[in-house]
């Protein structure tokens, strides 16, 4: 087992789990810039591990799953992690000052393992990084329900958690694009989100954006991530900045640039060689200032390593707060009902009076069947008054 | 193909009405209609979207043969202009900057198309495109301010941008009526800003200014600082909307609501002195208390303004409303939204129409038909920038348009003061 560190004798483990995370980790340990990066992969399959390029490949609990696999069973997944190779885990964390997990939520391994893992981190004090994919929808709700339940045990321990639908790239990706490309270039993209976010943990920082940033803007919440990149190099064109945005806001896990708007926390790192400049810089955060409202919170980290030669990577995570969770515990039902409801009836003398059940039936009247208009998460098709809950006279 | 007396086309499809309108600008900078050509779009276009294209289609044929025989010439296919509108329409701040070469270090014409290229040049996602571009004034080394720099000697030209992008498809959707009348390449121009070309003046653009355009379906806004735009955007909610909420809190028909919208029923019964709208059908009979319109419409105006205050916040350009606000389109009609804008923004506001029309088309001097007649300066201006540029078919709107826009707020300035 191999330790490479850096400068700052910080060193950045990245560990893939599952058959998915296993897939991240080898195209990540291809890359140059990611030399400095620690990667590592935990599978229960021996079939996975068998087939994989890694140095660092852990079999877990292979001796208990006979090398099968979970077959899609948690118990099974976090039993792996809990009993059978919470040391060698435990030794490969040692003297990590960041860890990155990642996976594909859906599964046993992945599912299983995940919370397993955050609860070493942080016994071990190490902060760590959750980069989790959720299924496709097509994939049924068994498996939705799967996911959903991880991140909600895994967002109890771990610091931070960055769950990517799967399903957003139906968004940007035609449906005619190759089922293998696609996989390949969501790998790759997250793959290199990775590295992004292992800058932040650097020394070489130009423009410092901390670990603490991350953690205090996620606070616990449940969220959920879209991750944007876009990298140009010099042999790209005259203006490779501009390439690198224009690639950014292609990019198929972002789902569009509408994601940057709606986002709450943007958290974006600008990395590149030495020869990248102070104008470069300003411009790529400016192209991305000009998609966001000001309610966005922006963490902006900079830094360059001659390993990325004349490339320069822009990485931007798009992180929203999954409100339907708050609206649940607030116990609230139906569209933005107010928590408490008006004894006002408008257009009577008479004095107020309690009005009727807040179980008002919202209706759209001539805009049923037409596309939705959300705005702000109101749906405003809904009439303003009703959203509100304000009781009409309606006359006699 | 593009003479000075060739006419303009300008196509309108909106939520209430499909209108048509032939004309072109005279000397004196006056818009000279001479062909109109309207119907109910019938619910083919819902909130600004075409939802049955082949309805759409016929209802166009129809508006355009109607303002056809109005004007007796037949439709100029090369010169044909499309308002789009939709929440997928935005817009950007841009710059460009050139260093001056050539001996004398003279600004050519060629400097001036470099930079503002330059500044129209925003990198913005595949499915967008480009649909309008306007520019600010020009800054001759960081600090000398001008209109033209032309012949002016300076190190290096910069100039600040406004560009207006639109999703493809949809933009493309706008297109497709009108390639059935041979039009192949009707030019599209985003609603709002032919609405401000109409209705909104020099010295309210120079210190800032914001257009409210309240239609059927959709309300543009847009906002105008340093004789160049600085935020733009279209909310889904419109007139048939604040109908829609009638129709529901009253228990009434849309089509009722909305002729009480159009007759401003409710205001009249107010200057009468009677507090109540009698409804007599032949199931019921009922007083409505005019209190629970107003509450309707009054919470519905005020929920719009709000979003477009709440835009205009985050993009941190509030402070630059120093004319106040203008108020055009159907909306504007309606008694309670001076008094609801004014509420939210605490500033002036004023209805915009349409400047002094001149030709044989007089009926038109309503905020109904402010767009349909700024989308006529608009298409005159890109018609005589395209007979100079060498450039290409890129959308651009500039210092002709701005010169044509400077003759027509004149005019409008001294018809409608506030």
């Amino acid at each position: 087992m191999t330790e490479t560190r850096n400068e700052n004798n910080k060193t950045v483990t990245v560990l893939g789990i599952g058959k998915a995370g296993t897939k991240i980790a080898e195209i990540l340990s291809t890359f140059p810039e990611a030399e400095w990066i620690k990667v590592a992969a935990a599978d229960t399959d021996s079939s996975v591990i068998e087939a994989s390029t890694l140095k660092n490949m852990f079999p877990v609990g292979i001796e208990w799953t006979h090398g099968m696999g979970c077959g899609g069973e948690v118990i099974k997944g976090e039993r792996a992690f809990a009993h059978f190779s919470k040391k060698q885990i435990e030794t490969f964390f040692e003297g990590s000052s960041l860890l990155i997990i990642v996976g594909g939520l859906g599964g046993g391994t992945a599912t299983g393992g995940a919370s397993v893992l955050a609860r070493i981190a942080k016994k071990m004090k190490i902060p760590a990084v959750f980069i989790v994919t959720t299924p496709f929808s097509f994939e049924g709700h068994s498996k939705r329900m799967i996911s959903e339940h991880g991140i909600k045990a895994l967002v109890q321990d771990a610091d931070v958690v960055l769950p990517i639908p799967n399903d957003i790239l139906y968004s940007t990706l035609k449906s005619d694009t190759p089922a293998d490309d696609a996989f390949k270039k969501a790998n790759s993209e997250i793959a290199r989100a990775i590295v992004g976010v292992a800058e932040i943990i650097r020394g070489k920082n130009l423009l410092s954006a901390d670990f603490s940033d991350l953690k205090s803007a996620l606070n616990k919440r449940k969220s959920f991530c879209g991750i944007g990149l876009g990298s140009a190099s010099s042999a790209d064109g005259p203006n490779r900045c501009i390439t690198a945005c224009e690639r950014l806001l292609e990019s198929p896990l972002l789902g569009g640039v509408d994601k940057i708007r709606n986002a709450d926390v943007l958290f974006i790192t600008v990395c590149g060689g030495q020869d990248m400049n102070i104008g470069e810089m300003k411009q790529a955060l400016e192209v991305i200032h000009r998609h966001c409202t000001e309610k966005t919170k922006m963490i902006v980290g900079a830094s360059n390593d001659p390993a990325y030669g004349d490339l320069m990577q822009i990485t931007l995570l798009a992180i929203y707060y999954d409100l339907t969770v708050e609206k649940q515990s607030a116990g609230t039902f139906g569209p933005n009902m107010p928590k408490e409801y008006p004894l006002e009836i408008v257009g009577s003398d008479k004095p107020p009076v309690q009005g009727d059940l807040p179980l008002m039936q919202v209706s759209k009247g001539i805009f049923t069947n037409t596309s939705k208009n959300i705005i702000s998460g109101q749906d405003l098709d809904i009439p303003t008054f009703q959203r509100m809950g304000i009781h009409i006279d309606k006359g006699k | 193909m593009f003479g000075a007396k060739s006419i303009i086309t300008a196509v309108e499809m909106g939520t209430s009405k499909i209108c048509v309108l032939m004309g072109r600008l005279d000397e004196k900078g006056n818009i000279n209609i001479i062909g109109h050509g309207e119907k109910n779009s019938d619910g083919a276009i819902i909130k600004g979207e075409i939802s049955n294209m082949e309805k759409t289609t016929d209802l166009l044929f129809d508006t355009i043969h109607a303002a056809e025989n109005s004007s007796g010439e037949s439709l100029d296919v090369e010169n044909t202009y499309v308002a789009v509108t939709g929440s997928h329409v935005r817009g950007s701040i841009g710059t460009g900057s050139v260093v001056v070469t050539g001996e004398e270090r003279k600004i050519t014409p060629e400097n001036i198309d470099e930079v503002t290229r330059t500044a129209a040049h925003i990198p913005m996602p595949s499915e967008y495109t480009v649909l309008n571009s306007i520019f600010g004034n020009y800054l001759l080394d960081g600090i000398r301010r001008t209109q033209n720099p032309e012949n002016q000697v300076a190190n290096r030209l910069e100039v600040s941008s406004f560009t207006i992008s639109g999703n493809k498809n949809c933009v493309e959707t706008y297109r497709i009526p009108l390639r059935e009348f041979g039009c192949e390449n009707p030019e599209p121009v985003f609603s709002g800003l032919a609405t401000a070309i109409c209705v909104i003046t020099d010295d309210e653009m120079k210190h800032g200014v914001l257009l409210v355009d309240i239609g059927a379906g959709t309300t543009e806004y847009m906002m105008f600082h340093e004789s160049c735009g600085c935020s733009c955007g279209v909310i889904p909610v419109g007139c048939d909307h604040i109908a829609n909420d009638l129709a529901i809190g009253l228990d009434l028909n849309v089509a009722y609501c909305r002729k009480m919208l159009n007759e401003n029923i409710a205001h009249a019964n107010k200057l009468q002195g009677i507090d109540h709208i009698l409804l007599e059908g032949t199931m019921e009979k009922r007083k409505i208390p005019i209190n629970s319109l107003d509450k309707i419409i009054e919470l519905r105006l005020s929920e719009l303004f709000k979003f477009i205050h709440g835009h205009l916040e985050n993009e941190k350009v509030l402070k630059f409303i120093n004319r106040g606000i203008v108020v055009t389109g159907g909306g504007s009609l309606l008694q309670e939204t001076k008094g609801i804008a004014n509420s939210v923004f605490d500033c002036l506001v004023r209805t915009g129409l349409p400047p002094n029309l001149s030709g044989a088309v007089s009926n038109l001097k309503s905020p109904r038909y402010s767009m349909i007649t700024g989308l006529i300066a608009a298409g005159e201006s890109i018609k005589r920038l395209k007979m100079n540029s060498k450039e290409g078919p890129i959308r651009r709107i500039d210092r002709v348009f701005q010169r044509t826009w400077n003759k027509l707020r004149r005019s409008a300035k001294d018809a409608f003061p506030f």
